[in-house]
């Protein structure tokens, strides 16, 4: 048993990838029904070693685990460094992509080409596990790539709607210039630093210990003496830009939201809910792991890149919410309010601006735990909301607001599910994003200062105003009259199953949400903490 | 002045290539409006994103070699004198990845322009709402 | 779809087999030369591509399929040589994904059946590549036809 937990992360990746190489081969002899079970087999796989490894991590004293790929040690080699907080976004994003998987087999039953709409499920969903467990930023950026190139097919699936088409262009354009900016800041880290492995570049940020490459003195590749501060205003603005882009931060939100009202219910949730807990992770990597507490001339330059991100967070919160209250179709509605989301993430990362004590013990992690556990909850209930969507849309045929009435009468699991959903991501108490609101609000006021009381009154405006938007929706379904025929009354079980799982965990979470603090805690210990780091050099012996 | 200008082209032209290409391409993704023209800024910037990846390991100072040994006796010179070979293989994936979004952006512009009958980006507006 | 005229049709027969036999050798050679998977595999779908234009075979999405499927074989040898690096950790002991080292037989440097995993990941990816390509030049033209066809019938 012990070395199916030692290959646990690459089996997360590896299986729903090996399955997406095998299914073209196997689409030629078998049906749909089959389609859709080798990959829900695929996804099961992946999430049961990707809770091998959060058990792993969470029971046993090892507090991080590397796994070198091919046997090469690192910096050599890549790796994939598994610590507690990449564990807990592992464990989110592989059930969250088991739940699109079975949500799948029922949503295109109508479509056809439907085999290849499963290879790219397999193959975004192996890209993002794969951007989550590693531990060397161009495979981040590789497995990047993977999981936006797949989606760039899945928003285009039904092509004979042609808002599909449009809307994958659109993102592909904005999405692949915004990747390509983040392969420029790669370029700047090796021309500075020498190498590309998360834990190698810590340290050489930290304390400036040359291990090596020739490119780890104190000359760059171009004959110039090295400027550390100005790489880091370069590399960490261009991450911001790309991480923001396909986490819809606001200003850069428009693609997102572009995206993911154009594309099938299922690949919606996976943009709102999945690949934006990706983009936030990949982000807190950049900014707090590899920069975070960084010697006196780049941390002032740090502390500036954190007070953006909370001036971002106030713009994303306020754009979100508010364009979320006019919008008319559904999907768009959601897009904007994972804007909103996004901002409360990025406004609790941002709440670490002027901090100058690390590493970060207790009271100091408070931001931190907020970040996570909103994280979490948000992409919980972001995948929640638009699966019922897309039930919405297979009993009404159309995604628009005004066409929502009856479905309180017709379905009334689907509306409840549709009208907690929007409660709980409005924050009303007892469902599970209240908790992370309360949670973001007491770090904010832990930290004082005038600019997080401020943050603090735009929390509380955006949730208003979310609030609103929902109630409409909910008003909408439950007292409105059918304006349409609605087309079929009945709903296939493998739609429901997930949308009722995903219900009741945010009502659990909601109710108890003590379930999760521990880990919450723990990952955040992972985030800020160079003893983590220390350990990993120890490990592998590259200081 | 002229000392200046001398070690601009000489020394710091990757920085100047870079980031002149970069500007005109984002000029041409954003402002142009026919969609070919805009496909077209995004695979120049890809371009020349990879091509100042490969500066970098270009190590000027003692006259690169290849990074391939001629001879097994000769390792300590391609060590101390050969370019840097991790870029390129950086450049290779990145190439690869290039051209798939290339190819799968030329097919829905020819779908695009089946579906909509032109190729302005100014009248392709219907996601709204 | 139809074919290219009688001159088309006899050069593509003499050039096809020669440009296989360049795309094989560097897809064979990959551990040896620059090269490799990638590079020989566009070779081979260039020929491929060629004598399908030239002799015109029928574009349809079946036929897509079945080139598709092709392309899963070769993903699949990918696949597999991958995952026997981890395997082998069950039965020797020691291994990780992807591993060369330790598992695989490495041969003389210099021979072709050398340097243990890259034949195989060699060969998978020509023809992973050469297949994908094909399909991607199959669609661009069954797309161009379709608006022949409809161009045409009005």
């Amino acid at each position: 048993m012990e070395p199916l937990f030692e290959h646990a992360p690459i089996l997360a990746i590896a299986m729903p990838l090996f399955f997406a190489f095998i299914l073209p081969g196997l689409s030629l002899f078998t049906g749909r029904r089959f389609w859709g079970l080798l990959t829900s087999l695929g996804m099961g796989i992946s999430l049961i070693m990707s809770a091998l490894t959060f058990l792993n991590l969470s029971l046993l004293p090892e507090r991080i685990q590397l796994y070198k790929l091919g046997g090469w040690i690192p910096p050599v080699g890549i790796v994939l460094e598994v610590d507690r907080f990449n564990a807990l976004v592992g464990i989110l994003v592989a059930f969250s992509l088991l739940m699109i998987a079975i949500y799948s087999m029922g949503y295109t039953s109508r479509d056809y080409g439907v085999q290849y709409y499963y290879i790219l499920l397999l193959i975004m969903g192996a890209g993002l596990m794969g951007c989550v467990y590693t531990g060397d930023l161009f495979n981040l950026f590789v497995f990047l790539e993977v999981a936006t190139i797949s989606s760039y097919g899945l928003i285009a699936f039904r092509k004979d709607d042609r808002i599909s088409l449009e809307g994958s262009l659109k993102y592909l354009v904005m999405s692949s210039l915004g990747i390509n900016v983040y392969l420029l800041a790669l370029a700047f880290l090796y021309n500075t630093y020498g190498t590309l492995n998360m834990a190698d570049l810590a340290a050489k940020i930290h304390g400036g210990m040359s291990a090596g490459s020739p490119l780890s003195g104190a000359i760059d590749a171009f004959g110039f003496p090295k400027d550390y501060s100005l790489s880091a205003l370069a590399i960490i603005s261009l991450a911001i830009w790309t991480f923001g882009i396909k986490g819809s931060i606001a200003p850069l939100h428009f693609p997102h939201v572009d995206a993911a009202q154009a594309s099938p219910a299922s690949i919606g949730a996976m943009f709102s809910g999945v690949l934006s807990a990706v983009s936030l992770y990949a982000l807190m990597r950049f900014l707090l792991t590899l920069y975070g507490g960084a010697p006196m001339p780049t941390a002032a330059l740090v502390g500036a890149f954190l007070l953006l991100m909370l001036l971002l967070g106030f713009i994303s919160m306020l754009v979100g919410a508010f364009m979320a209250l006019v919008q008319t179709d559904l999907k768009r509605l959601l897009a904007f309010s994972t804007v909103a989301n996004v901002g409360y993430v990025a406004f609790a990362i941002g709440l670490l601006a002027q901090e100058r004590s690390w590493p970060l013990t207790g009271a100091g992690l408070l931001p931190i735990d907020a970040a996570i556990l909103h994280i979490v909850n948000h992409t919980i209930v972001k995948v929640l909301l638009f699966l019922c969507a897309g039930g919405v849309y297979l009993l009404t045929g159309s995604q628009s607001l005004d066409d929502l009435g009856g479905i309180g009468r017709v379905k009334p699991s689907l509306a409840a599910a549709l009208a907690i959903g929007g409660l709980a991501i409005a924050g009303v108490p007892g469902l599970n994003c209240f908790v992370s609101k309360w949670l973001l609000i007491a770090a904010a006021l832990d930290k004082g200062g005038v600019v997080n009381y401020l943050g603090i009154v735009v929390v509380v405006i955006s949730s208003a105003a979310m609030l609103a938007a929902y109630l409409r929706i909910i008003y909408a379904m439950f007292s409105g009259i059918p304006r349409k025929g609605l087309i079929s009354g009945s709903i296939p079980a493998s739609i429901m199953a997930p949308i009722l799982i995903l219900t009741a965990l945010a009502i659990i979470l909601g109710v108890y949400p003590q379930a999760i603090l521990g880990y919450v805690r723990g990952a955040s210990e992972a985030v800020a903490s160079p003893a983590y780091w220390e350990y990993v050099w120890e490990v592998v012996r590259i200081k | 002045m002229s000392d200046w200008i001398m070690e601009a082209f000489l020394i710091q032209y990757p920085y100047i290539i870079t980031f002149a290409m970069l500007a005109v391409c984002i000029y041409a993704i954003v402002l142009k409006s026919n969609l070919i023209k805009k496909i077209l800024g995004l695979t120049i910037m890809i371009d020349v994103v990879n091509l100042f990846l490969i500066l970098t390991g270009y190590r000027r100072a003692q006259g690169p070699i290849p990074p391939i040994y001629p001879s097994p006796e000769q390792v300590q010179m391609v060590v101390e004198r050969a370019v840097d070979p991790l870029p390129q293989a950086l450049v290779l994936t990145a190439i690869v990845i290039d051209m798939c979004v290339t190819a799968f952006a030329i097919a829905l512009v020819i779908r695009i322009y089946r579906a909509y009958g032109t190729l302005d980006v100014r009248k392709i507006r219907e996601l709204r709402g | 779809m139809r074919g290219m005229s009688i001159i088309v049709k006899t050069s593509s027969r003499l050039m096809v087999p020669l440009i296989l036999i360049l795309g094989a050798n560097i897809i064979f050679h990959g551990h040896l030369t620059p090269g490799g998977g990638f590079q020989g595999g566009t070779i081979v779908a260039a020929a491929l591509t060629l004598y399908a234009l030239a002799y015109g075979a029928s574009l349809n999405l079946k036929n897509i399929e079945r080139v598709e499927a092709a392309k899963s074989i070769g993903l699949a040898i990918i696949g597999l040589v991958a995952l026997a690096g981890a395997l082998n950790e069950f039965i020797r002991g020691f291994g990780n994904f992807m591993q060369n080292r330790g598992v695989f037989p490495l041969g003389i440097p210099g021979w072709i059946f050398s340097a243990g995993t890259l034949l195989p990941f060699s060969i998978g990816e020509g023809l992973n590549v050469a297949m994908g390509f094909m399909a991607v030049i199959f669609v661009y033209v069954m797309l161009m036809e379709f608006e022949l066809k409809e161009g045409s019938g009005e």
